[in-house]
């Protein structure tokens, strides 16, 4: 026996999966938690939930809600009010005072319907609050609302860790800052010193960099800088060693854990990778070298630690100088052609 | 996300055509029979209690709570205003520490447990006059 469906229902039911698939390609992911001792009611609220296009987990208690929001990041949670084991508005007081990373925004879907109990409700921390009973509508069009509010928690959050990230980050060579060195340093020395274990400091200066932007442009400079950085990250461990870039041509690569003697390899590896191979720049190839200062803490000692930085950075700028200073006296004519450019190198000397 | 016309919330908010809601919704009339066994059963409990009757009364409140709110989201409105009457005299009664013959409580049973009889088996048609919007 043939069924016959209704044509206008039939069409309805294309609009509306039209409608919703078109409006929610645009919109990014939203995971919902239900919660609510009553399967029945998990089951209603999840399908229409998924059927618009919402991810859903579900629990039937407050302190399972707790359990399922450890595993899985969800943006919102709808709740009933009146659960055994933890009611809805504990749960939303625990949600509020668990202060995580990302917002999520609290929905109480309940049949007490007082003015005292909307405001008992929002009082607790929940964003919105729905009396069992409403039209799909109503609940619907407040879970969107949900959505948008997340969507932009979530923009507002990607925004301010790129501005946290970009405010100790140097734009041109994507390596740390001065801001970042003077914050983490002393940290370094801090732990260094708690500790007595080993820290060393490469102080590092391209050599002849003015004549290298003068000679071949800025352009090309900024790519021997970014060729520094790339070269110097290759010779350091990555996961506890870092670099910054302090000045224009000058860097500091800190070295935890570390003393003298690995300090001078590390030197004597970024000298020979820089010098290895010229870079390639908008104008062309272009050689370059580097000097590098190098110092060791000595842990044994009991100076403050604002003045052991003090000490460490003076120590570390006269290694510098005297690398450069050698550097000068064995310095190829400064018309050196290409692709070798300066092609200068500096001794490694450390202090103690 | 951009804004949604009127035409378009009025087909959405009707749902699809198969969202599954009539299934969940038989599904819950199938326990109503299984609380109405209950409630009777508690009824005969309350009536032979010699003590404390509270522990009969909070269990009143707990079933009838619950049944308030599946009655809401399955458009039983009027087991859910029964189950409401009841959920509150059961917890005006055990907190006033009435005895086992609380008038409200009685009545609010009784009215109940009929009720519940007259849905079972009985399939409600969604209202009429042209409304396409279902409840939570």
């Amino acid at each position: 026996m043939q069924i016959d469906h209704d044509p206008l229902e039939q069409s309805n039911s294309d609009l509306h999966d039209t409608i919703l698939t078109r409006r929610l390609e645009e919109s990014p992911p939203c995971r919902v938690l239900v919660v609510d001792d009553d399967y029945l009611v998990r089951a209603r609220l999840s399908a229409l939930l998924r059927d618009s296009h919402f991810d859903v987990e579900v629990a039937a208690s407050g302190a399972e809600a707790l359990r399922v929001m450890e595993a899985t990041r969800c943006q919102v949670l709808i709740t009933d009010w009146q659960m055994p084991d933890m009611d809805g508005l504990t749960l939303c007081r625990n949600v509020r005072a668990e202060h995580s990373e990302s917002y999520v925004y609290v929905l109480i879907l309940t049949v007490c319907d007082s003015k005292t109990d909307f405001l008992t409700g929002l009082a607790a921390g929940a964003d919105d609050y729905v009396v069992k009973g409403a039209p799909i509508a109503e609940l619907m069009a407040r879970l969107e609302v949900a959505r948008r509010i997340t969507h932009v928690e979530l923009s507002l959050r990607e925004s301010n860790r790129e501005n946290r990230r970009r405010s100790v980050t140097d734009e041109l060579t994507a390596a740390h800052n001065l801001r970042y060195f003077v914050k983490h340093l002393p940290r370094e020395l801090q732990r260094s010193q708690r500790y007595g274990h080993p820290l060393a400091v490469l102080s590092c200066d391209i050599d002849s960099f003015k004549e290298v932007n003068d000679s071949y442009g800025h352009p090309a400079g900024d790519h021997v800088l970014k060729a520094f950085v790339a070269r110097g990250q290759s010779c350091i461990r990555r996961a506890s060693d870092w670099l910054a870039r302090v000045g224009g041509d000058e860097f500091m690569i800190v070295l935890p854990e570390t003393r003298l003697q690995g300090a001078n390899r590390v030197a004597q590896k970024l000298r020979a990778a820089c010098a290895e191979c010229p870079v390639e720049t908008p104008a062309g190839p272009v050689g370059f070298t580097v000097s590098i200062g190098v110092t060791a803490v000595d842990v044994s000692r009991e100076a403050e630690n604002t003045s052991r930085i003090e000490n460490l950075l003076r120590a570390v700028d006269r290694s510098l100088y005297a690398s450069k200073g050698r550097s000068v006296r064995t310095a190829p004519s400064a018309t050196a052609a290409r692709p070798g450019g300066p092609n200068v190198t500096g001794e490694r000397n450390g202090l103690n | 996300m951009g804004s949604i016309n009127a035409a378009e919330w009025d087909i959405m908010a009707s749902g699809p055509a198969d969202d599954g809601f009539e299934d969940l919704r038989d599904a819950f009339r199938a326990r109503l029979a299984r609380e109405r066994m209950h409630f009777t059963t508690a009824s005969a409990a309350l009536a032979a209690v010699g003590g404390d009757p509270a522990s009969v009364y909070n269990d009143l409140q707990e079933r009838a709570r619950r049944l308030h709110g599946g009655a809401m989201i399955f458009e039983f409105g009027e087991v859910a205003a029964a189950a409401s009457t009841l959920e509150h005299a059961a917890l005006l009664a055990s907190t006033s520490h009435c005895d086992n013959t609380d008038g409200a409580v009685w009545a609010a049973l009784i009215f109940l447990v009929e009720l519940m009889g007259r849905q079972q088996g009985k399939r409600i048609r969604a209202a009429a006059d042209g409304v396409t919007s279902r409840s939570i």
